[in-house]
């Protein structure tokens, strides 16, 4: 998952103790109660989370803002000019003033970096939603099947998970992002974006899957679900109707965390020279600039990229705690 | 019990295997044509053969189901000249790179475990998958055209066929007389073929490449044993291996001494293939560097210093620092001190890494130029030391904090609490206690991730740890370098895994009973 | 329980001063040890590849070598355009009247450095021994040798020296590990006594004494093969032998690099330290108490003598005893060492470029009082884009390629990207080669957008008559591979792509390590690339043998340009001594060049280099290597200033 450390996180599940207390399913009966509904109401209740949402929205905003302005000048549309055609060498390296396009001065080509900023939060919306839309469902759905089934497959799917863990994350991306070179799939070209985030989703299941197991193997032997079982009914029909949506918990709070480490490893990723395609603004690439340009004194471009990710880190940072903290009551604290 | 403990042994050495296949699988993919990215892409095909085959990059990939193409050479007549089997191209083609035929390091028939190192008198083509006489040509020659015709014409000079065919007109100086090319067979097998010519190659002058033989028809020429030569055409009316099996074996001057038959695949065979290979040198640590030919653990020794000189001593100041402060905030609970602490490790949690990593370095900079990069001085190493730790320190503290809430939330601790007892003793004497399980668990897990050291603050500082070393050897397609890295970090983590499951079964009933 | 926390406060403590355990000693430490002796010390950037002369092929391993290994010629160290001169060779050679033997009189009594493949003195040093002719003739049959990769060294000598193919054929059919090879005759090269070699040639080659000068040709003393690739250290201070199966013939341990230079390696750490010692048998012999190469040399250009270049005329070399050379990968802490007046030398970043250079190119004056000079120089090279001419898009529509070389703006280019350090190339041939006024310069090297334009729309014409395009199809997108993948290089990917739009081209660019280039360029994988070439030596042939078509062959023409007329010029120079009727031809192959228009011709590099006062006799040389025994530190000046 996240690149430079493993995340505490996931060990933090040795630490609560097995115990009985079924999630929150259970309580479905109840009216106007389910643990959904609840979660919902103490999120918006919530003064942080209710901002830390606004904030990320407004990044999504943003984001689809820039994929709709690519889109119209990709096709030459009322001669909106492509971003690279912004460029205006005579304006390069202008620190920031009161005007629209160099509020936040420009680069070393004369782009505005406001600019950049924006189309920058679309890479990285765009590659921390697309990498947990493989990872998650994949890892939800391993480990579901892990856990129900047990034996053979559980063995199988823990031993995939295993060996993935054990290599270092980095260095897997690195390597698919070299095997990737100038492949194309589905009409895609892996060589950027697309397989930046194809390579993140490989390797990032790993995490949802061993929580959704452990959660599964626990659920399995609850009363209602041994009594699905007794009665013969389809063991597929139990895993959707029963398992599922009682783990779906967990998919969503890694969807959150999963998040933050695809924009973080997206970064990292474009600083070594393997993200994103060139000509593509990101952050990674901001910040990877920077570094040459902050030694004589040009601080507006790392200033930029590395606030703006900040604050979309700890927007999703803190709205994901929020989450956690909602919808999975063992884990707060007394 | 110690069925837990096999069971255990048993899966992490599966988990190992799978590392090893992953590995291979990865690094397989992106090293492109290897040959290639370490000899220089102009290298002739016959070098990057030769390459290939003397660091096993020839062999089939996952298992040798194959035969090969085999030219024997039974001229050979005292062990002791122990002058291998050659083929050169003469005409212009590219036969022998197309054939790439290469030097067989086998014993000959009967002559094997004679002495420690017998006599090479083999020739073996590509490694192809159920060889026999109706194969084409082309899976032989894997895919490259094995005649240019065209080529060849285009580059014989003035000197024509019609040139006497008794004056050897060419700088191969122990080439036999050359052919006009409307007879093909008839090679004077003389004794003139074994006298090296040397006055008179008589090259006109003027001629700017005067080396090109008379030759026109793609032709190998065999060096033997005794010192004679073999010259066989090999052209476009070959087109299965069976056709070039007897076209070698009926070329003039052969004579049964050139004998060109299809290799015995033997059972042994089967696990002569580049993974098996390459599993058994990662297992054995055998692995040598494809630049200089150090080996893995020579340059393990070499690089992991640096690497350990920042991570052993980051990862103590973390845990220290980390423990710390997070007692610290979750003694004052719920007080603004924890709300401020809380705070300031999820806004330390947000700053990327890189941006810790450059603006460390440029602060330092400011202050002495001198202390803020690489290994000019050891104390130098304290910079990426304390990025390390400041990066890490907000997810340490939230970490630790969580641990110690959730201990001080249990009953003892509130009946303790009751009967009087202050918070400090209680968390010194009993939380702390229990908490080191966890924390020390993290911290064993991460360990084996110190080796591979951090590969960014490595790069960017300049530090020559493994971590660089990593980077820089998928960079240069060093690939046994590569695996036996990446295999060595599985392996030490895979062994920690264990090692913590089998502890932690020791010492919690529960889980063993699982 | 307290025990437990005093341990692990140690335990922490201990793992915290680590580093000073486990991290070698301080690089600058050595100053103490070298008193009395004169140390200079320096950075590098790119790891040095190889010790082994017949192996090396880049810049860095050349210039590391040039220092500890000599050739049979050089070049003279301050006469411009590059001149060159004898070095281990006594005088120009005697060339036979069919051009094709040149005989070499080697000096007499030049030693090679002290090693133990020599032979070890009762007290414990090493033995050395006298140069012999046969030394060359081991050098070039290893570089003829099969299982050497010497891509470089014999990419110049492949063709042209009688005999190597056979050499090379018959080195094939011995193991790797089997040294008894080097027995075999060799046609090409000979040593008729002690201090004569003579090399026979398959072609008249006038280039031969230019190839001479480069350090690859350097002599290798049979001690070497049979003491340091044949026998290793058996862990008790002797010598085993080492298996065949495991012997590698190349060089790669650096107390194998024996030469005849005025430096040894006494430390050389891949990607680390390299130290570089004086030889302390370096100094002319009994027999030729005139060696030139041992003196400092007494003629220069006029700039030479008003810079005090020519102060220290007619000394003994080398006046550096120690050099110390430390591995900074990053420009920045390079720079920071030279700021900090650690290093005697250094390049400047981009990033304070503006800062240290006044927009007149001369050193501001913040920085001149510092006691910093600066030195500017055009490098004798050239970058472009290449075309692939077999391209079914680009090969074909010649007003395609001009149309890219007149929208392309170069001077924009070198201001933005490089800070103005290009000159802006005006034909494939450097324009610091001697007679370059006398070339054609293309009239398509010039920024000229609405000439662009127009032969935009008779390249669409050209490529709609080839049947690439239908009419009114838009044109395709290209492709362009560039070789490097660092942040410089995206510049320079985002800059091409602006520039190729403004005449309605997409480009698509990828970005590759070295390696993957190559190899692309290679399997002619490429369509558009960036490539470029520094000379080899100073004649033009050097660079027009790019386009020769036998060339694409062997490998040197990348481009794939085939010209039937370019190459009969081209053979008909090439064998031309210098000469104004050469240099006519050779005018009407650049024309030829110039509007075919195979690269689209970018800069000529130029380099500002910086050095502290102390540093003195300091000219960069464009060809030649080896030249750090002409530097000259003024120690106690260096001690006033920084007090080391």
């Amino acid at each position: 998952m996240s690149m430079s450390q493993q995340t505490p996180r996931e060990n933090s599940q040795l630490v609560a103790p097995p115990d009985s207390a079924a999630p929150g399913g259970v309580r479905a009966g109840q009216a106007g109660r389910s643990l959904w509904g609840d979660a919902r109401r103490r999120l918006l209740r919530d003064r942080s989370s209710r901002l830390c949402l606004l904030v990320i929205t407004f990044y999504a905003l943003l984001a689809l803002g820039g994929g709709v302005y690519d889109l119209l000048a990709e096709h030459d549309v009322a001669g909106i000019p492509t971003f690279g055609q912004t460029a205006d060498f005579d304006q390069a390296y202008q620190p920031p003033s009161w005007s629209l396009r160099n509020l936040l001065g420009t680069d070393w080509s004369g782009k505005s970096v406001l600019a950049k900023t924006i189309l920058g939060a679309k890479v990285s919306l765009t590659v921390g939603f697309m990498a947990n839309v493989i990872a998650v469902p994949l890892g939800l759905i391993l480990g579901a099947i892990a856990g129900y089934y047990g034996k053979f497959i559980d063995d199988v799917i823990v031993w995939l998970y295993s060996t993935l863990a054990s290599i270092p994350g980095i260095i897997l991306l690195i390597a698919m992002k070299y095997a990737f070179k100038g492949v194309k799939v589905l009409g895609l070209d892996l060589t950027g974006i697309h397989g930046l985030y194809i390579a993140l989703g490989i390797i990032s299941w790993v995490g949802t899957c061993r929580l959704v197991r452990a959660e599964v193997m626990k659920i399995r032997e609850l009363d209602y679900v041994l009594a699905a079982r007794a009665t013969g009914q389809n063991s597929l029909l139990i895993l959707l109707k029963h398992v599922l949506p009682n783990v779906m918990h967990i998919a969503v709070i890694n969807f959150s965390l999963g998040f933050v480490g695809a924009v973080a490893s997206e970064v990292t990723l474009s600083y070594l020279g393997l993200g994103v395609a060139v000509g593509t603004p990101s952050w990674g690439t901001m910040i990877n600039s920077a570094r040459m340009d902050l030694f004589a004194g040009r601080w507006w471009e790392l200033t930029s990229a590395v606030g703006a990710m900040f604050f979309l880190v700890l927007a999703l940072n803190i709205f994901g705690d929020r989450l956690r903290d909602a919808l999975d009551p063992r884990l707060r604290t007394a | 019990m110690i069925a837990y403990i096999l069971r255990r042994l048993g899966f992490s050495v599966l988990t190992i295997l799978g590392v090893m296949i992953v590995t291979f699988l990865l690094f397989r993919g992106i090293a492109g044509d290897i040959a290639a990215a370490n000899l220089g892409a102009k290298a002739t095909e016959a070098r990057k053969e030769a390459w290939r085959q003397s660091y096993g990059y020839n062999k089939p990939k996952w298992a040798n189901l194959h035969r090969q193409l085999l030219i024997v050479d039974h001229t050979i007549g005292q062990p002791q000249d122990r002058r291998p089997l050659s083929v050169e191209d003469a005409g212009g083609s590219n036969a022998a790179d197309a054939l790439a035929l290469i030097l067989s390091d086998r014993p000959m028939p009967g002559q094997e475990g004679k002495q420690g190192r017998t006599a090479v008198n083999e020739l073996m083509g590509r490694y192809v998958y159920r060889l026999s006489d109706q194969t084409p040509l082309w899976t032989l020659t894997g895919g490259k055209p094995v005649a240019n015709r065209q080529e060849a014409e285009s580059r014989a000079p003035t000197p024509p066929a019609s040139q006497p065919a008794s004056a050897p007109a060419t700088a191969t100086a122990s080439a036999p007389a050359p052919v006009a090319s409307s007879q093909p067979g008839s090679l004077p097998a003389t004794a003139a073929s074994t006298a090296p010519i040397t006055a008179s190659a008589s090259v006109p002058t003027g001629a700017p490449q005067a080396s090109q033989p008379a030759i026109t028809a793609p032709t190998m020429v065999f060096s033997l044993a005794d010192g004679s030569k073999v010259m066989v055409r090999v052209d476009e009316e070959i087109g299965t291996a069976g056709e070039l099996l007897r076209r070698i074996n009926g070329a003039p001057g052969n004579s049964g001494r050139l004998v060109a038959a299809y290799s015995r695949w033997t059972p042994m065979q089967f696990f002569d293939s580049q993974f098996f290979r390459h599993f058994w040198t990662s297992a054995t640590f055998q692995s040598r560097s494809l630049k200089d030919n150090k080996p893995l653990t020579q340059i393990i020794r070499d690089h992991a210093p640096a690497s350990l000189a920042i991570a052993v001593p980051a990862l103590a100041l973390e845990w220290l620092l980390g423990l710390t402060i997070a007692c610290f905030v979750a003694y004052y609970r719920d007080s603004t001190l924890d709300r401020v602490g809380v705070l300031l490790s999820v806004l330390a949690m947000c700053i990327p890494f890189l941006a810790f990593m450059i603006f460390g370095h440029w602060v330092v900079n400011r202050i002495n130029p001198e202390y803020a990069y690489g290994q000019i001085h050891r104390i130098n190493i304290y910079l990426p030391i304390a990025i390390s730790v400041l990066a890490g320190l907000g997810g340490m503290v939230r970490f630790y904090r969580t641990i110690i809430l959730d201990e001080t939330g249990r009953d003892y601790v509130r009946t303790a609490r009751a009967k009087g007892l202050p918070l400090t003793s209680i968390l010194f004497k009993h939380v702390l206690k229990n908490c080191m399980l966890p924390i020390l668990t993290s911290l064993i897990m991460a360990i084996p991730f110190l080796i591979m050291g951090n590969l960014l603050l490595e790069s960017y500082f300049g530090i020559p740890g493994l971590g660089d070393l990593m980077i820089t050897s998928i960079n240069d397609r060093n690939e046994p370098i590569m695996n036996g890295l990446v295999f060595l970090t599985g392996l030490i983590w895979t062994v920690g895994v264990l090692v913590t499951d089998i502890c932690y079964a020791i010492f919690d009933p529960r889980i063993r009973l699982q | 329980m307290k025990w437990f926390y005093i341990i692990s406060i140690g335990a922490v403590a201990a793992m915290a001063l680590s580093p000073f355990v486990l991290l070698p000693g301080e690089m600058l430490a050595g100053l103490s040890d070298d008193q009395g002796k004169t140390v200079s010390y320096g950075t590098y950037a790119a790891k040095v590849r190889s010790v082994d002369p017949a192996t090396a092929g880049d810049t860095m391993s050349a210039s590391i070598q040039g220092n500890v290994y000599e050739s049979l010629y050089t070049y003279h160290y301050l006469l411009r355009p590059p001149t060159v001169v004898p070095q281990l060779a006594q005088d120009v050679p005697d060339i036979s009247p069919d051009a094709l033997v040149y005989t070499f009189k080697i000096k007499p009594g030049v030693k090679y450095h002290r090693n133990p493949c020599f032979g070890v003195n009762p007290d414990g040093s090493f033995k050395t021994r006298t140069l012999r002719a046969e030394d060359f003739v081991l050098a070039f049959k290893r570089i003829a040798d099969f299982h050497l990769p010497t891509p470089m060294s014999l990419a110049f000598i492949e063709d042209k020296v009688k005999g190597l193919k056979e050499y090379s054929d018959r080195t094939r059919t011995y193991d790797k590990g089997d040294f008894r090879r080097y027995d075999e005759p060799f046609e090409g090269v000979a040593a008729p006594d002690e201090f004569t070699f003579q090399i026979r040639l398959a072609v008249p080659f006038p280039q031969l004494i230019y190839v001479l000068a480069v350090n690859n040709y350097a002599p290798i003393p049979r001690e070497i093969i049979d003491y340091w690739l044949a026998t290793r250290d058996d862990g008790n201070g002797g010598r085993e032998a080492v298996p065949l199966k495991e012997r590698s013939p190349q060089i790669s341990d650096f107390r194998a690099a024996v030469g005849t230079g005025p430096y040894y390696l006494s430390r050389f750490v891949t990607g680390g330290d390299i130290v570089l010692e004086r030889n302390p048998d370096f100094g002319p012999s009994s027999a030729d108490p005139n060696d030139s190469r041992c003196f400092y040399p007494g003629e220069g250009m006029s700039e030479d003598q008003t810079n005090g270049l020519l102060a220290d005329a007619g000394k003994p070399l080398p006046f550096v005893d120690v050099n110390r050379l430390m591995y900074v990968a990053e420009e920045n802490p390079a720079w920071s060492l030279f700021v900090g007046r650690i290093t005697d030398v250094s390049g400047i970043p981009n990033a304070v470029f503006s800062q240290v250079v006044s927009p007149g190119r001369e050193l501001t004056d913040q920085w001149a009082k510092m006691g910093i000079e600066m030195i500017t120089y055009t490098d004798p090279a050239v970058y472009w884009y290449a075309f692939n001419m077999d391209d079914p898009v680009v090969g074909k529509s010649r007003s395609l390629r001009q149309a890219v070389s007149l929208a392309f703006d170069v001077n924009r280019y070198v201001d933005v990207l490089f800070n103005g350090r290009g000159k802006r190339a005006v034909n494939v041939i450097p324009s610091v080669f001697p007679d370059s006024d006398k070339l054609p310069a293309s009239p398509y090297a010039r920024f000229d957008l609405p000439a662009a334009r127009e032969k935009m729309v008779q390249a669409r014409k050209e490529l709609e008559e080839a049947g690439v395009i239908q009419p009114g199809q838009a044109l395709p997108r290209l492709r362009l591979d560039l070789g490097g993948t660092d942040e410089q290089e995206r510049r320079v990917a985002e800059f091409t792509k602006y520039m190729f739009k403004r005449i309605g081209l997409e480009l698509d660019i990828e970005l590759n390590d070295w390696p993957t280039l190559q190899e692309k360029v290679e399997n002619k994988q490429c369509q558009i690339y960036a490539m470029g070439w520094h000379a080899d030596y100073p004649d033009p042939e050097n660079f027009l043998q790019l386009y020769y078509s036998p060339n694409i062959k062997r490998g040197t023409n990348n481009t794939d340009y085939s010209n039937p007329a370019f190459d009969r010029l081209y053979e008909q120079a090439a064998r031309m001594l210098p000469s104004p009727e050469r240099t006519q031809l050779y005018a009407r192959l650049v024309d030829m060049l110039n509007e075919d228009c195979p690269v689209v011709l970018l800069t000529e590099p130029v380099s500002l280099v910086l050095y502290h006062d102390w540093v003195h006799n300091y000219k960069p040389h464009p060809i030649g290597y080896g030249f750090y025994k002409c530097r000259r530190l003024d120690v106690q000046q260096r001690q006033r200033e920084t007090g080391r």
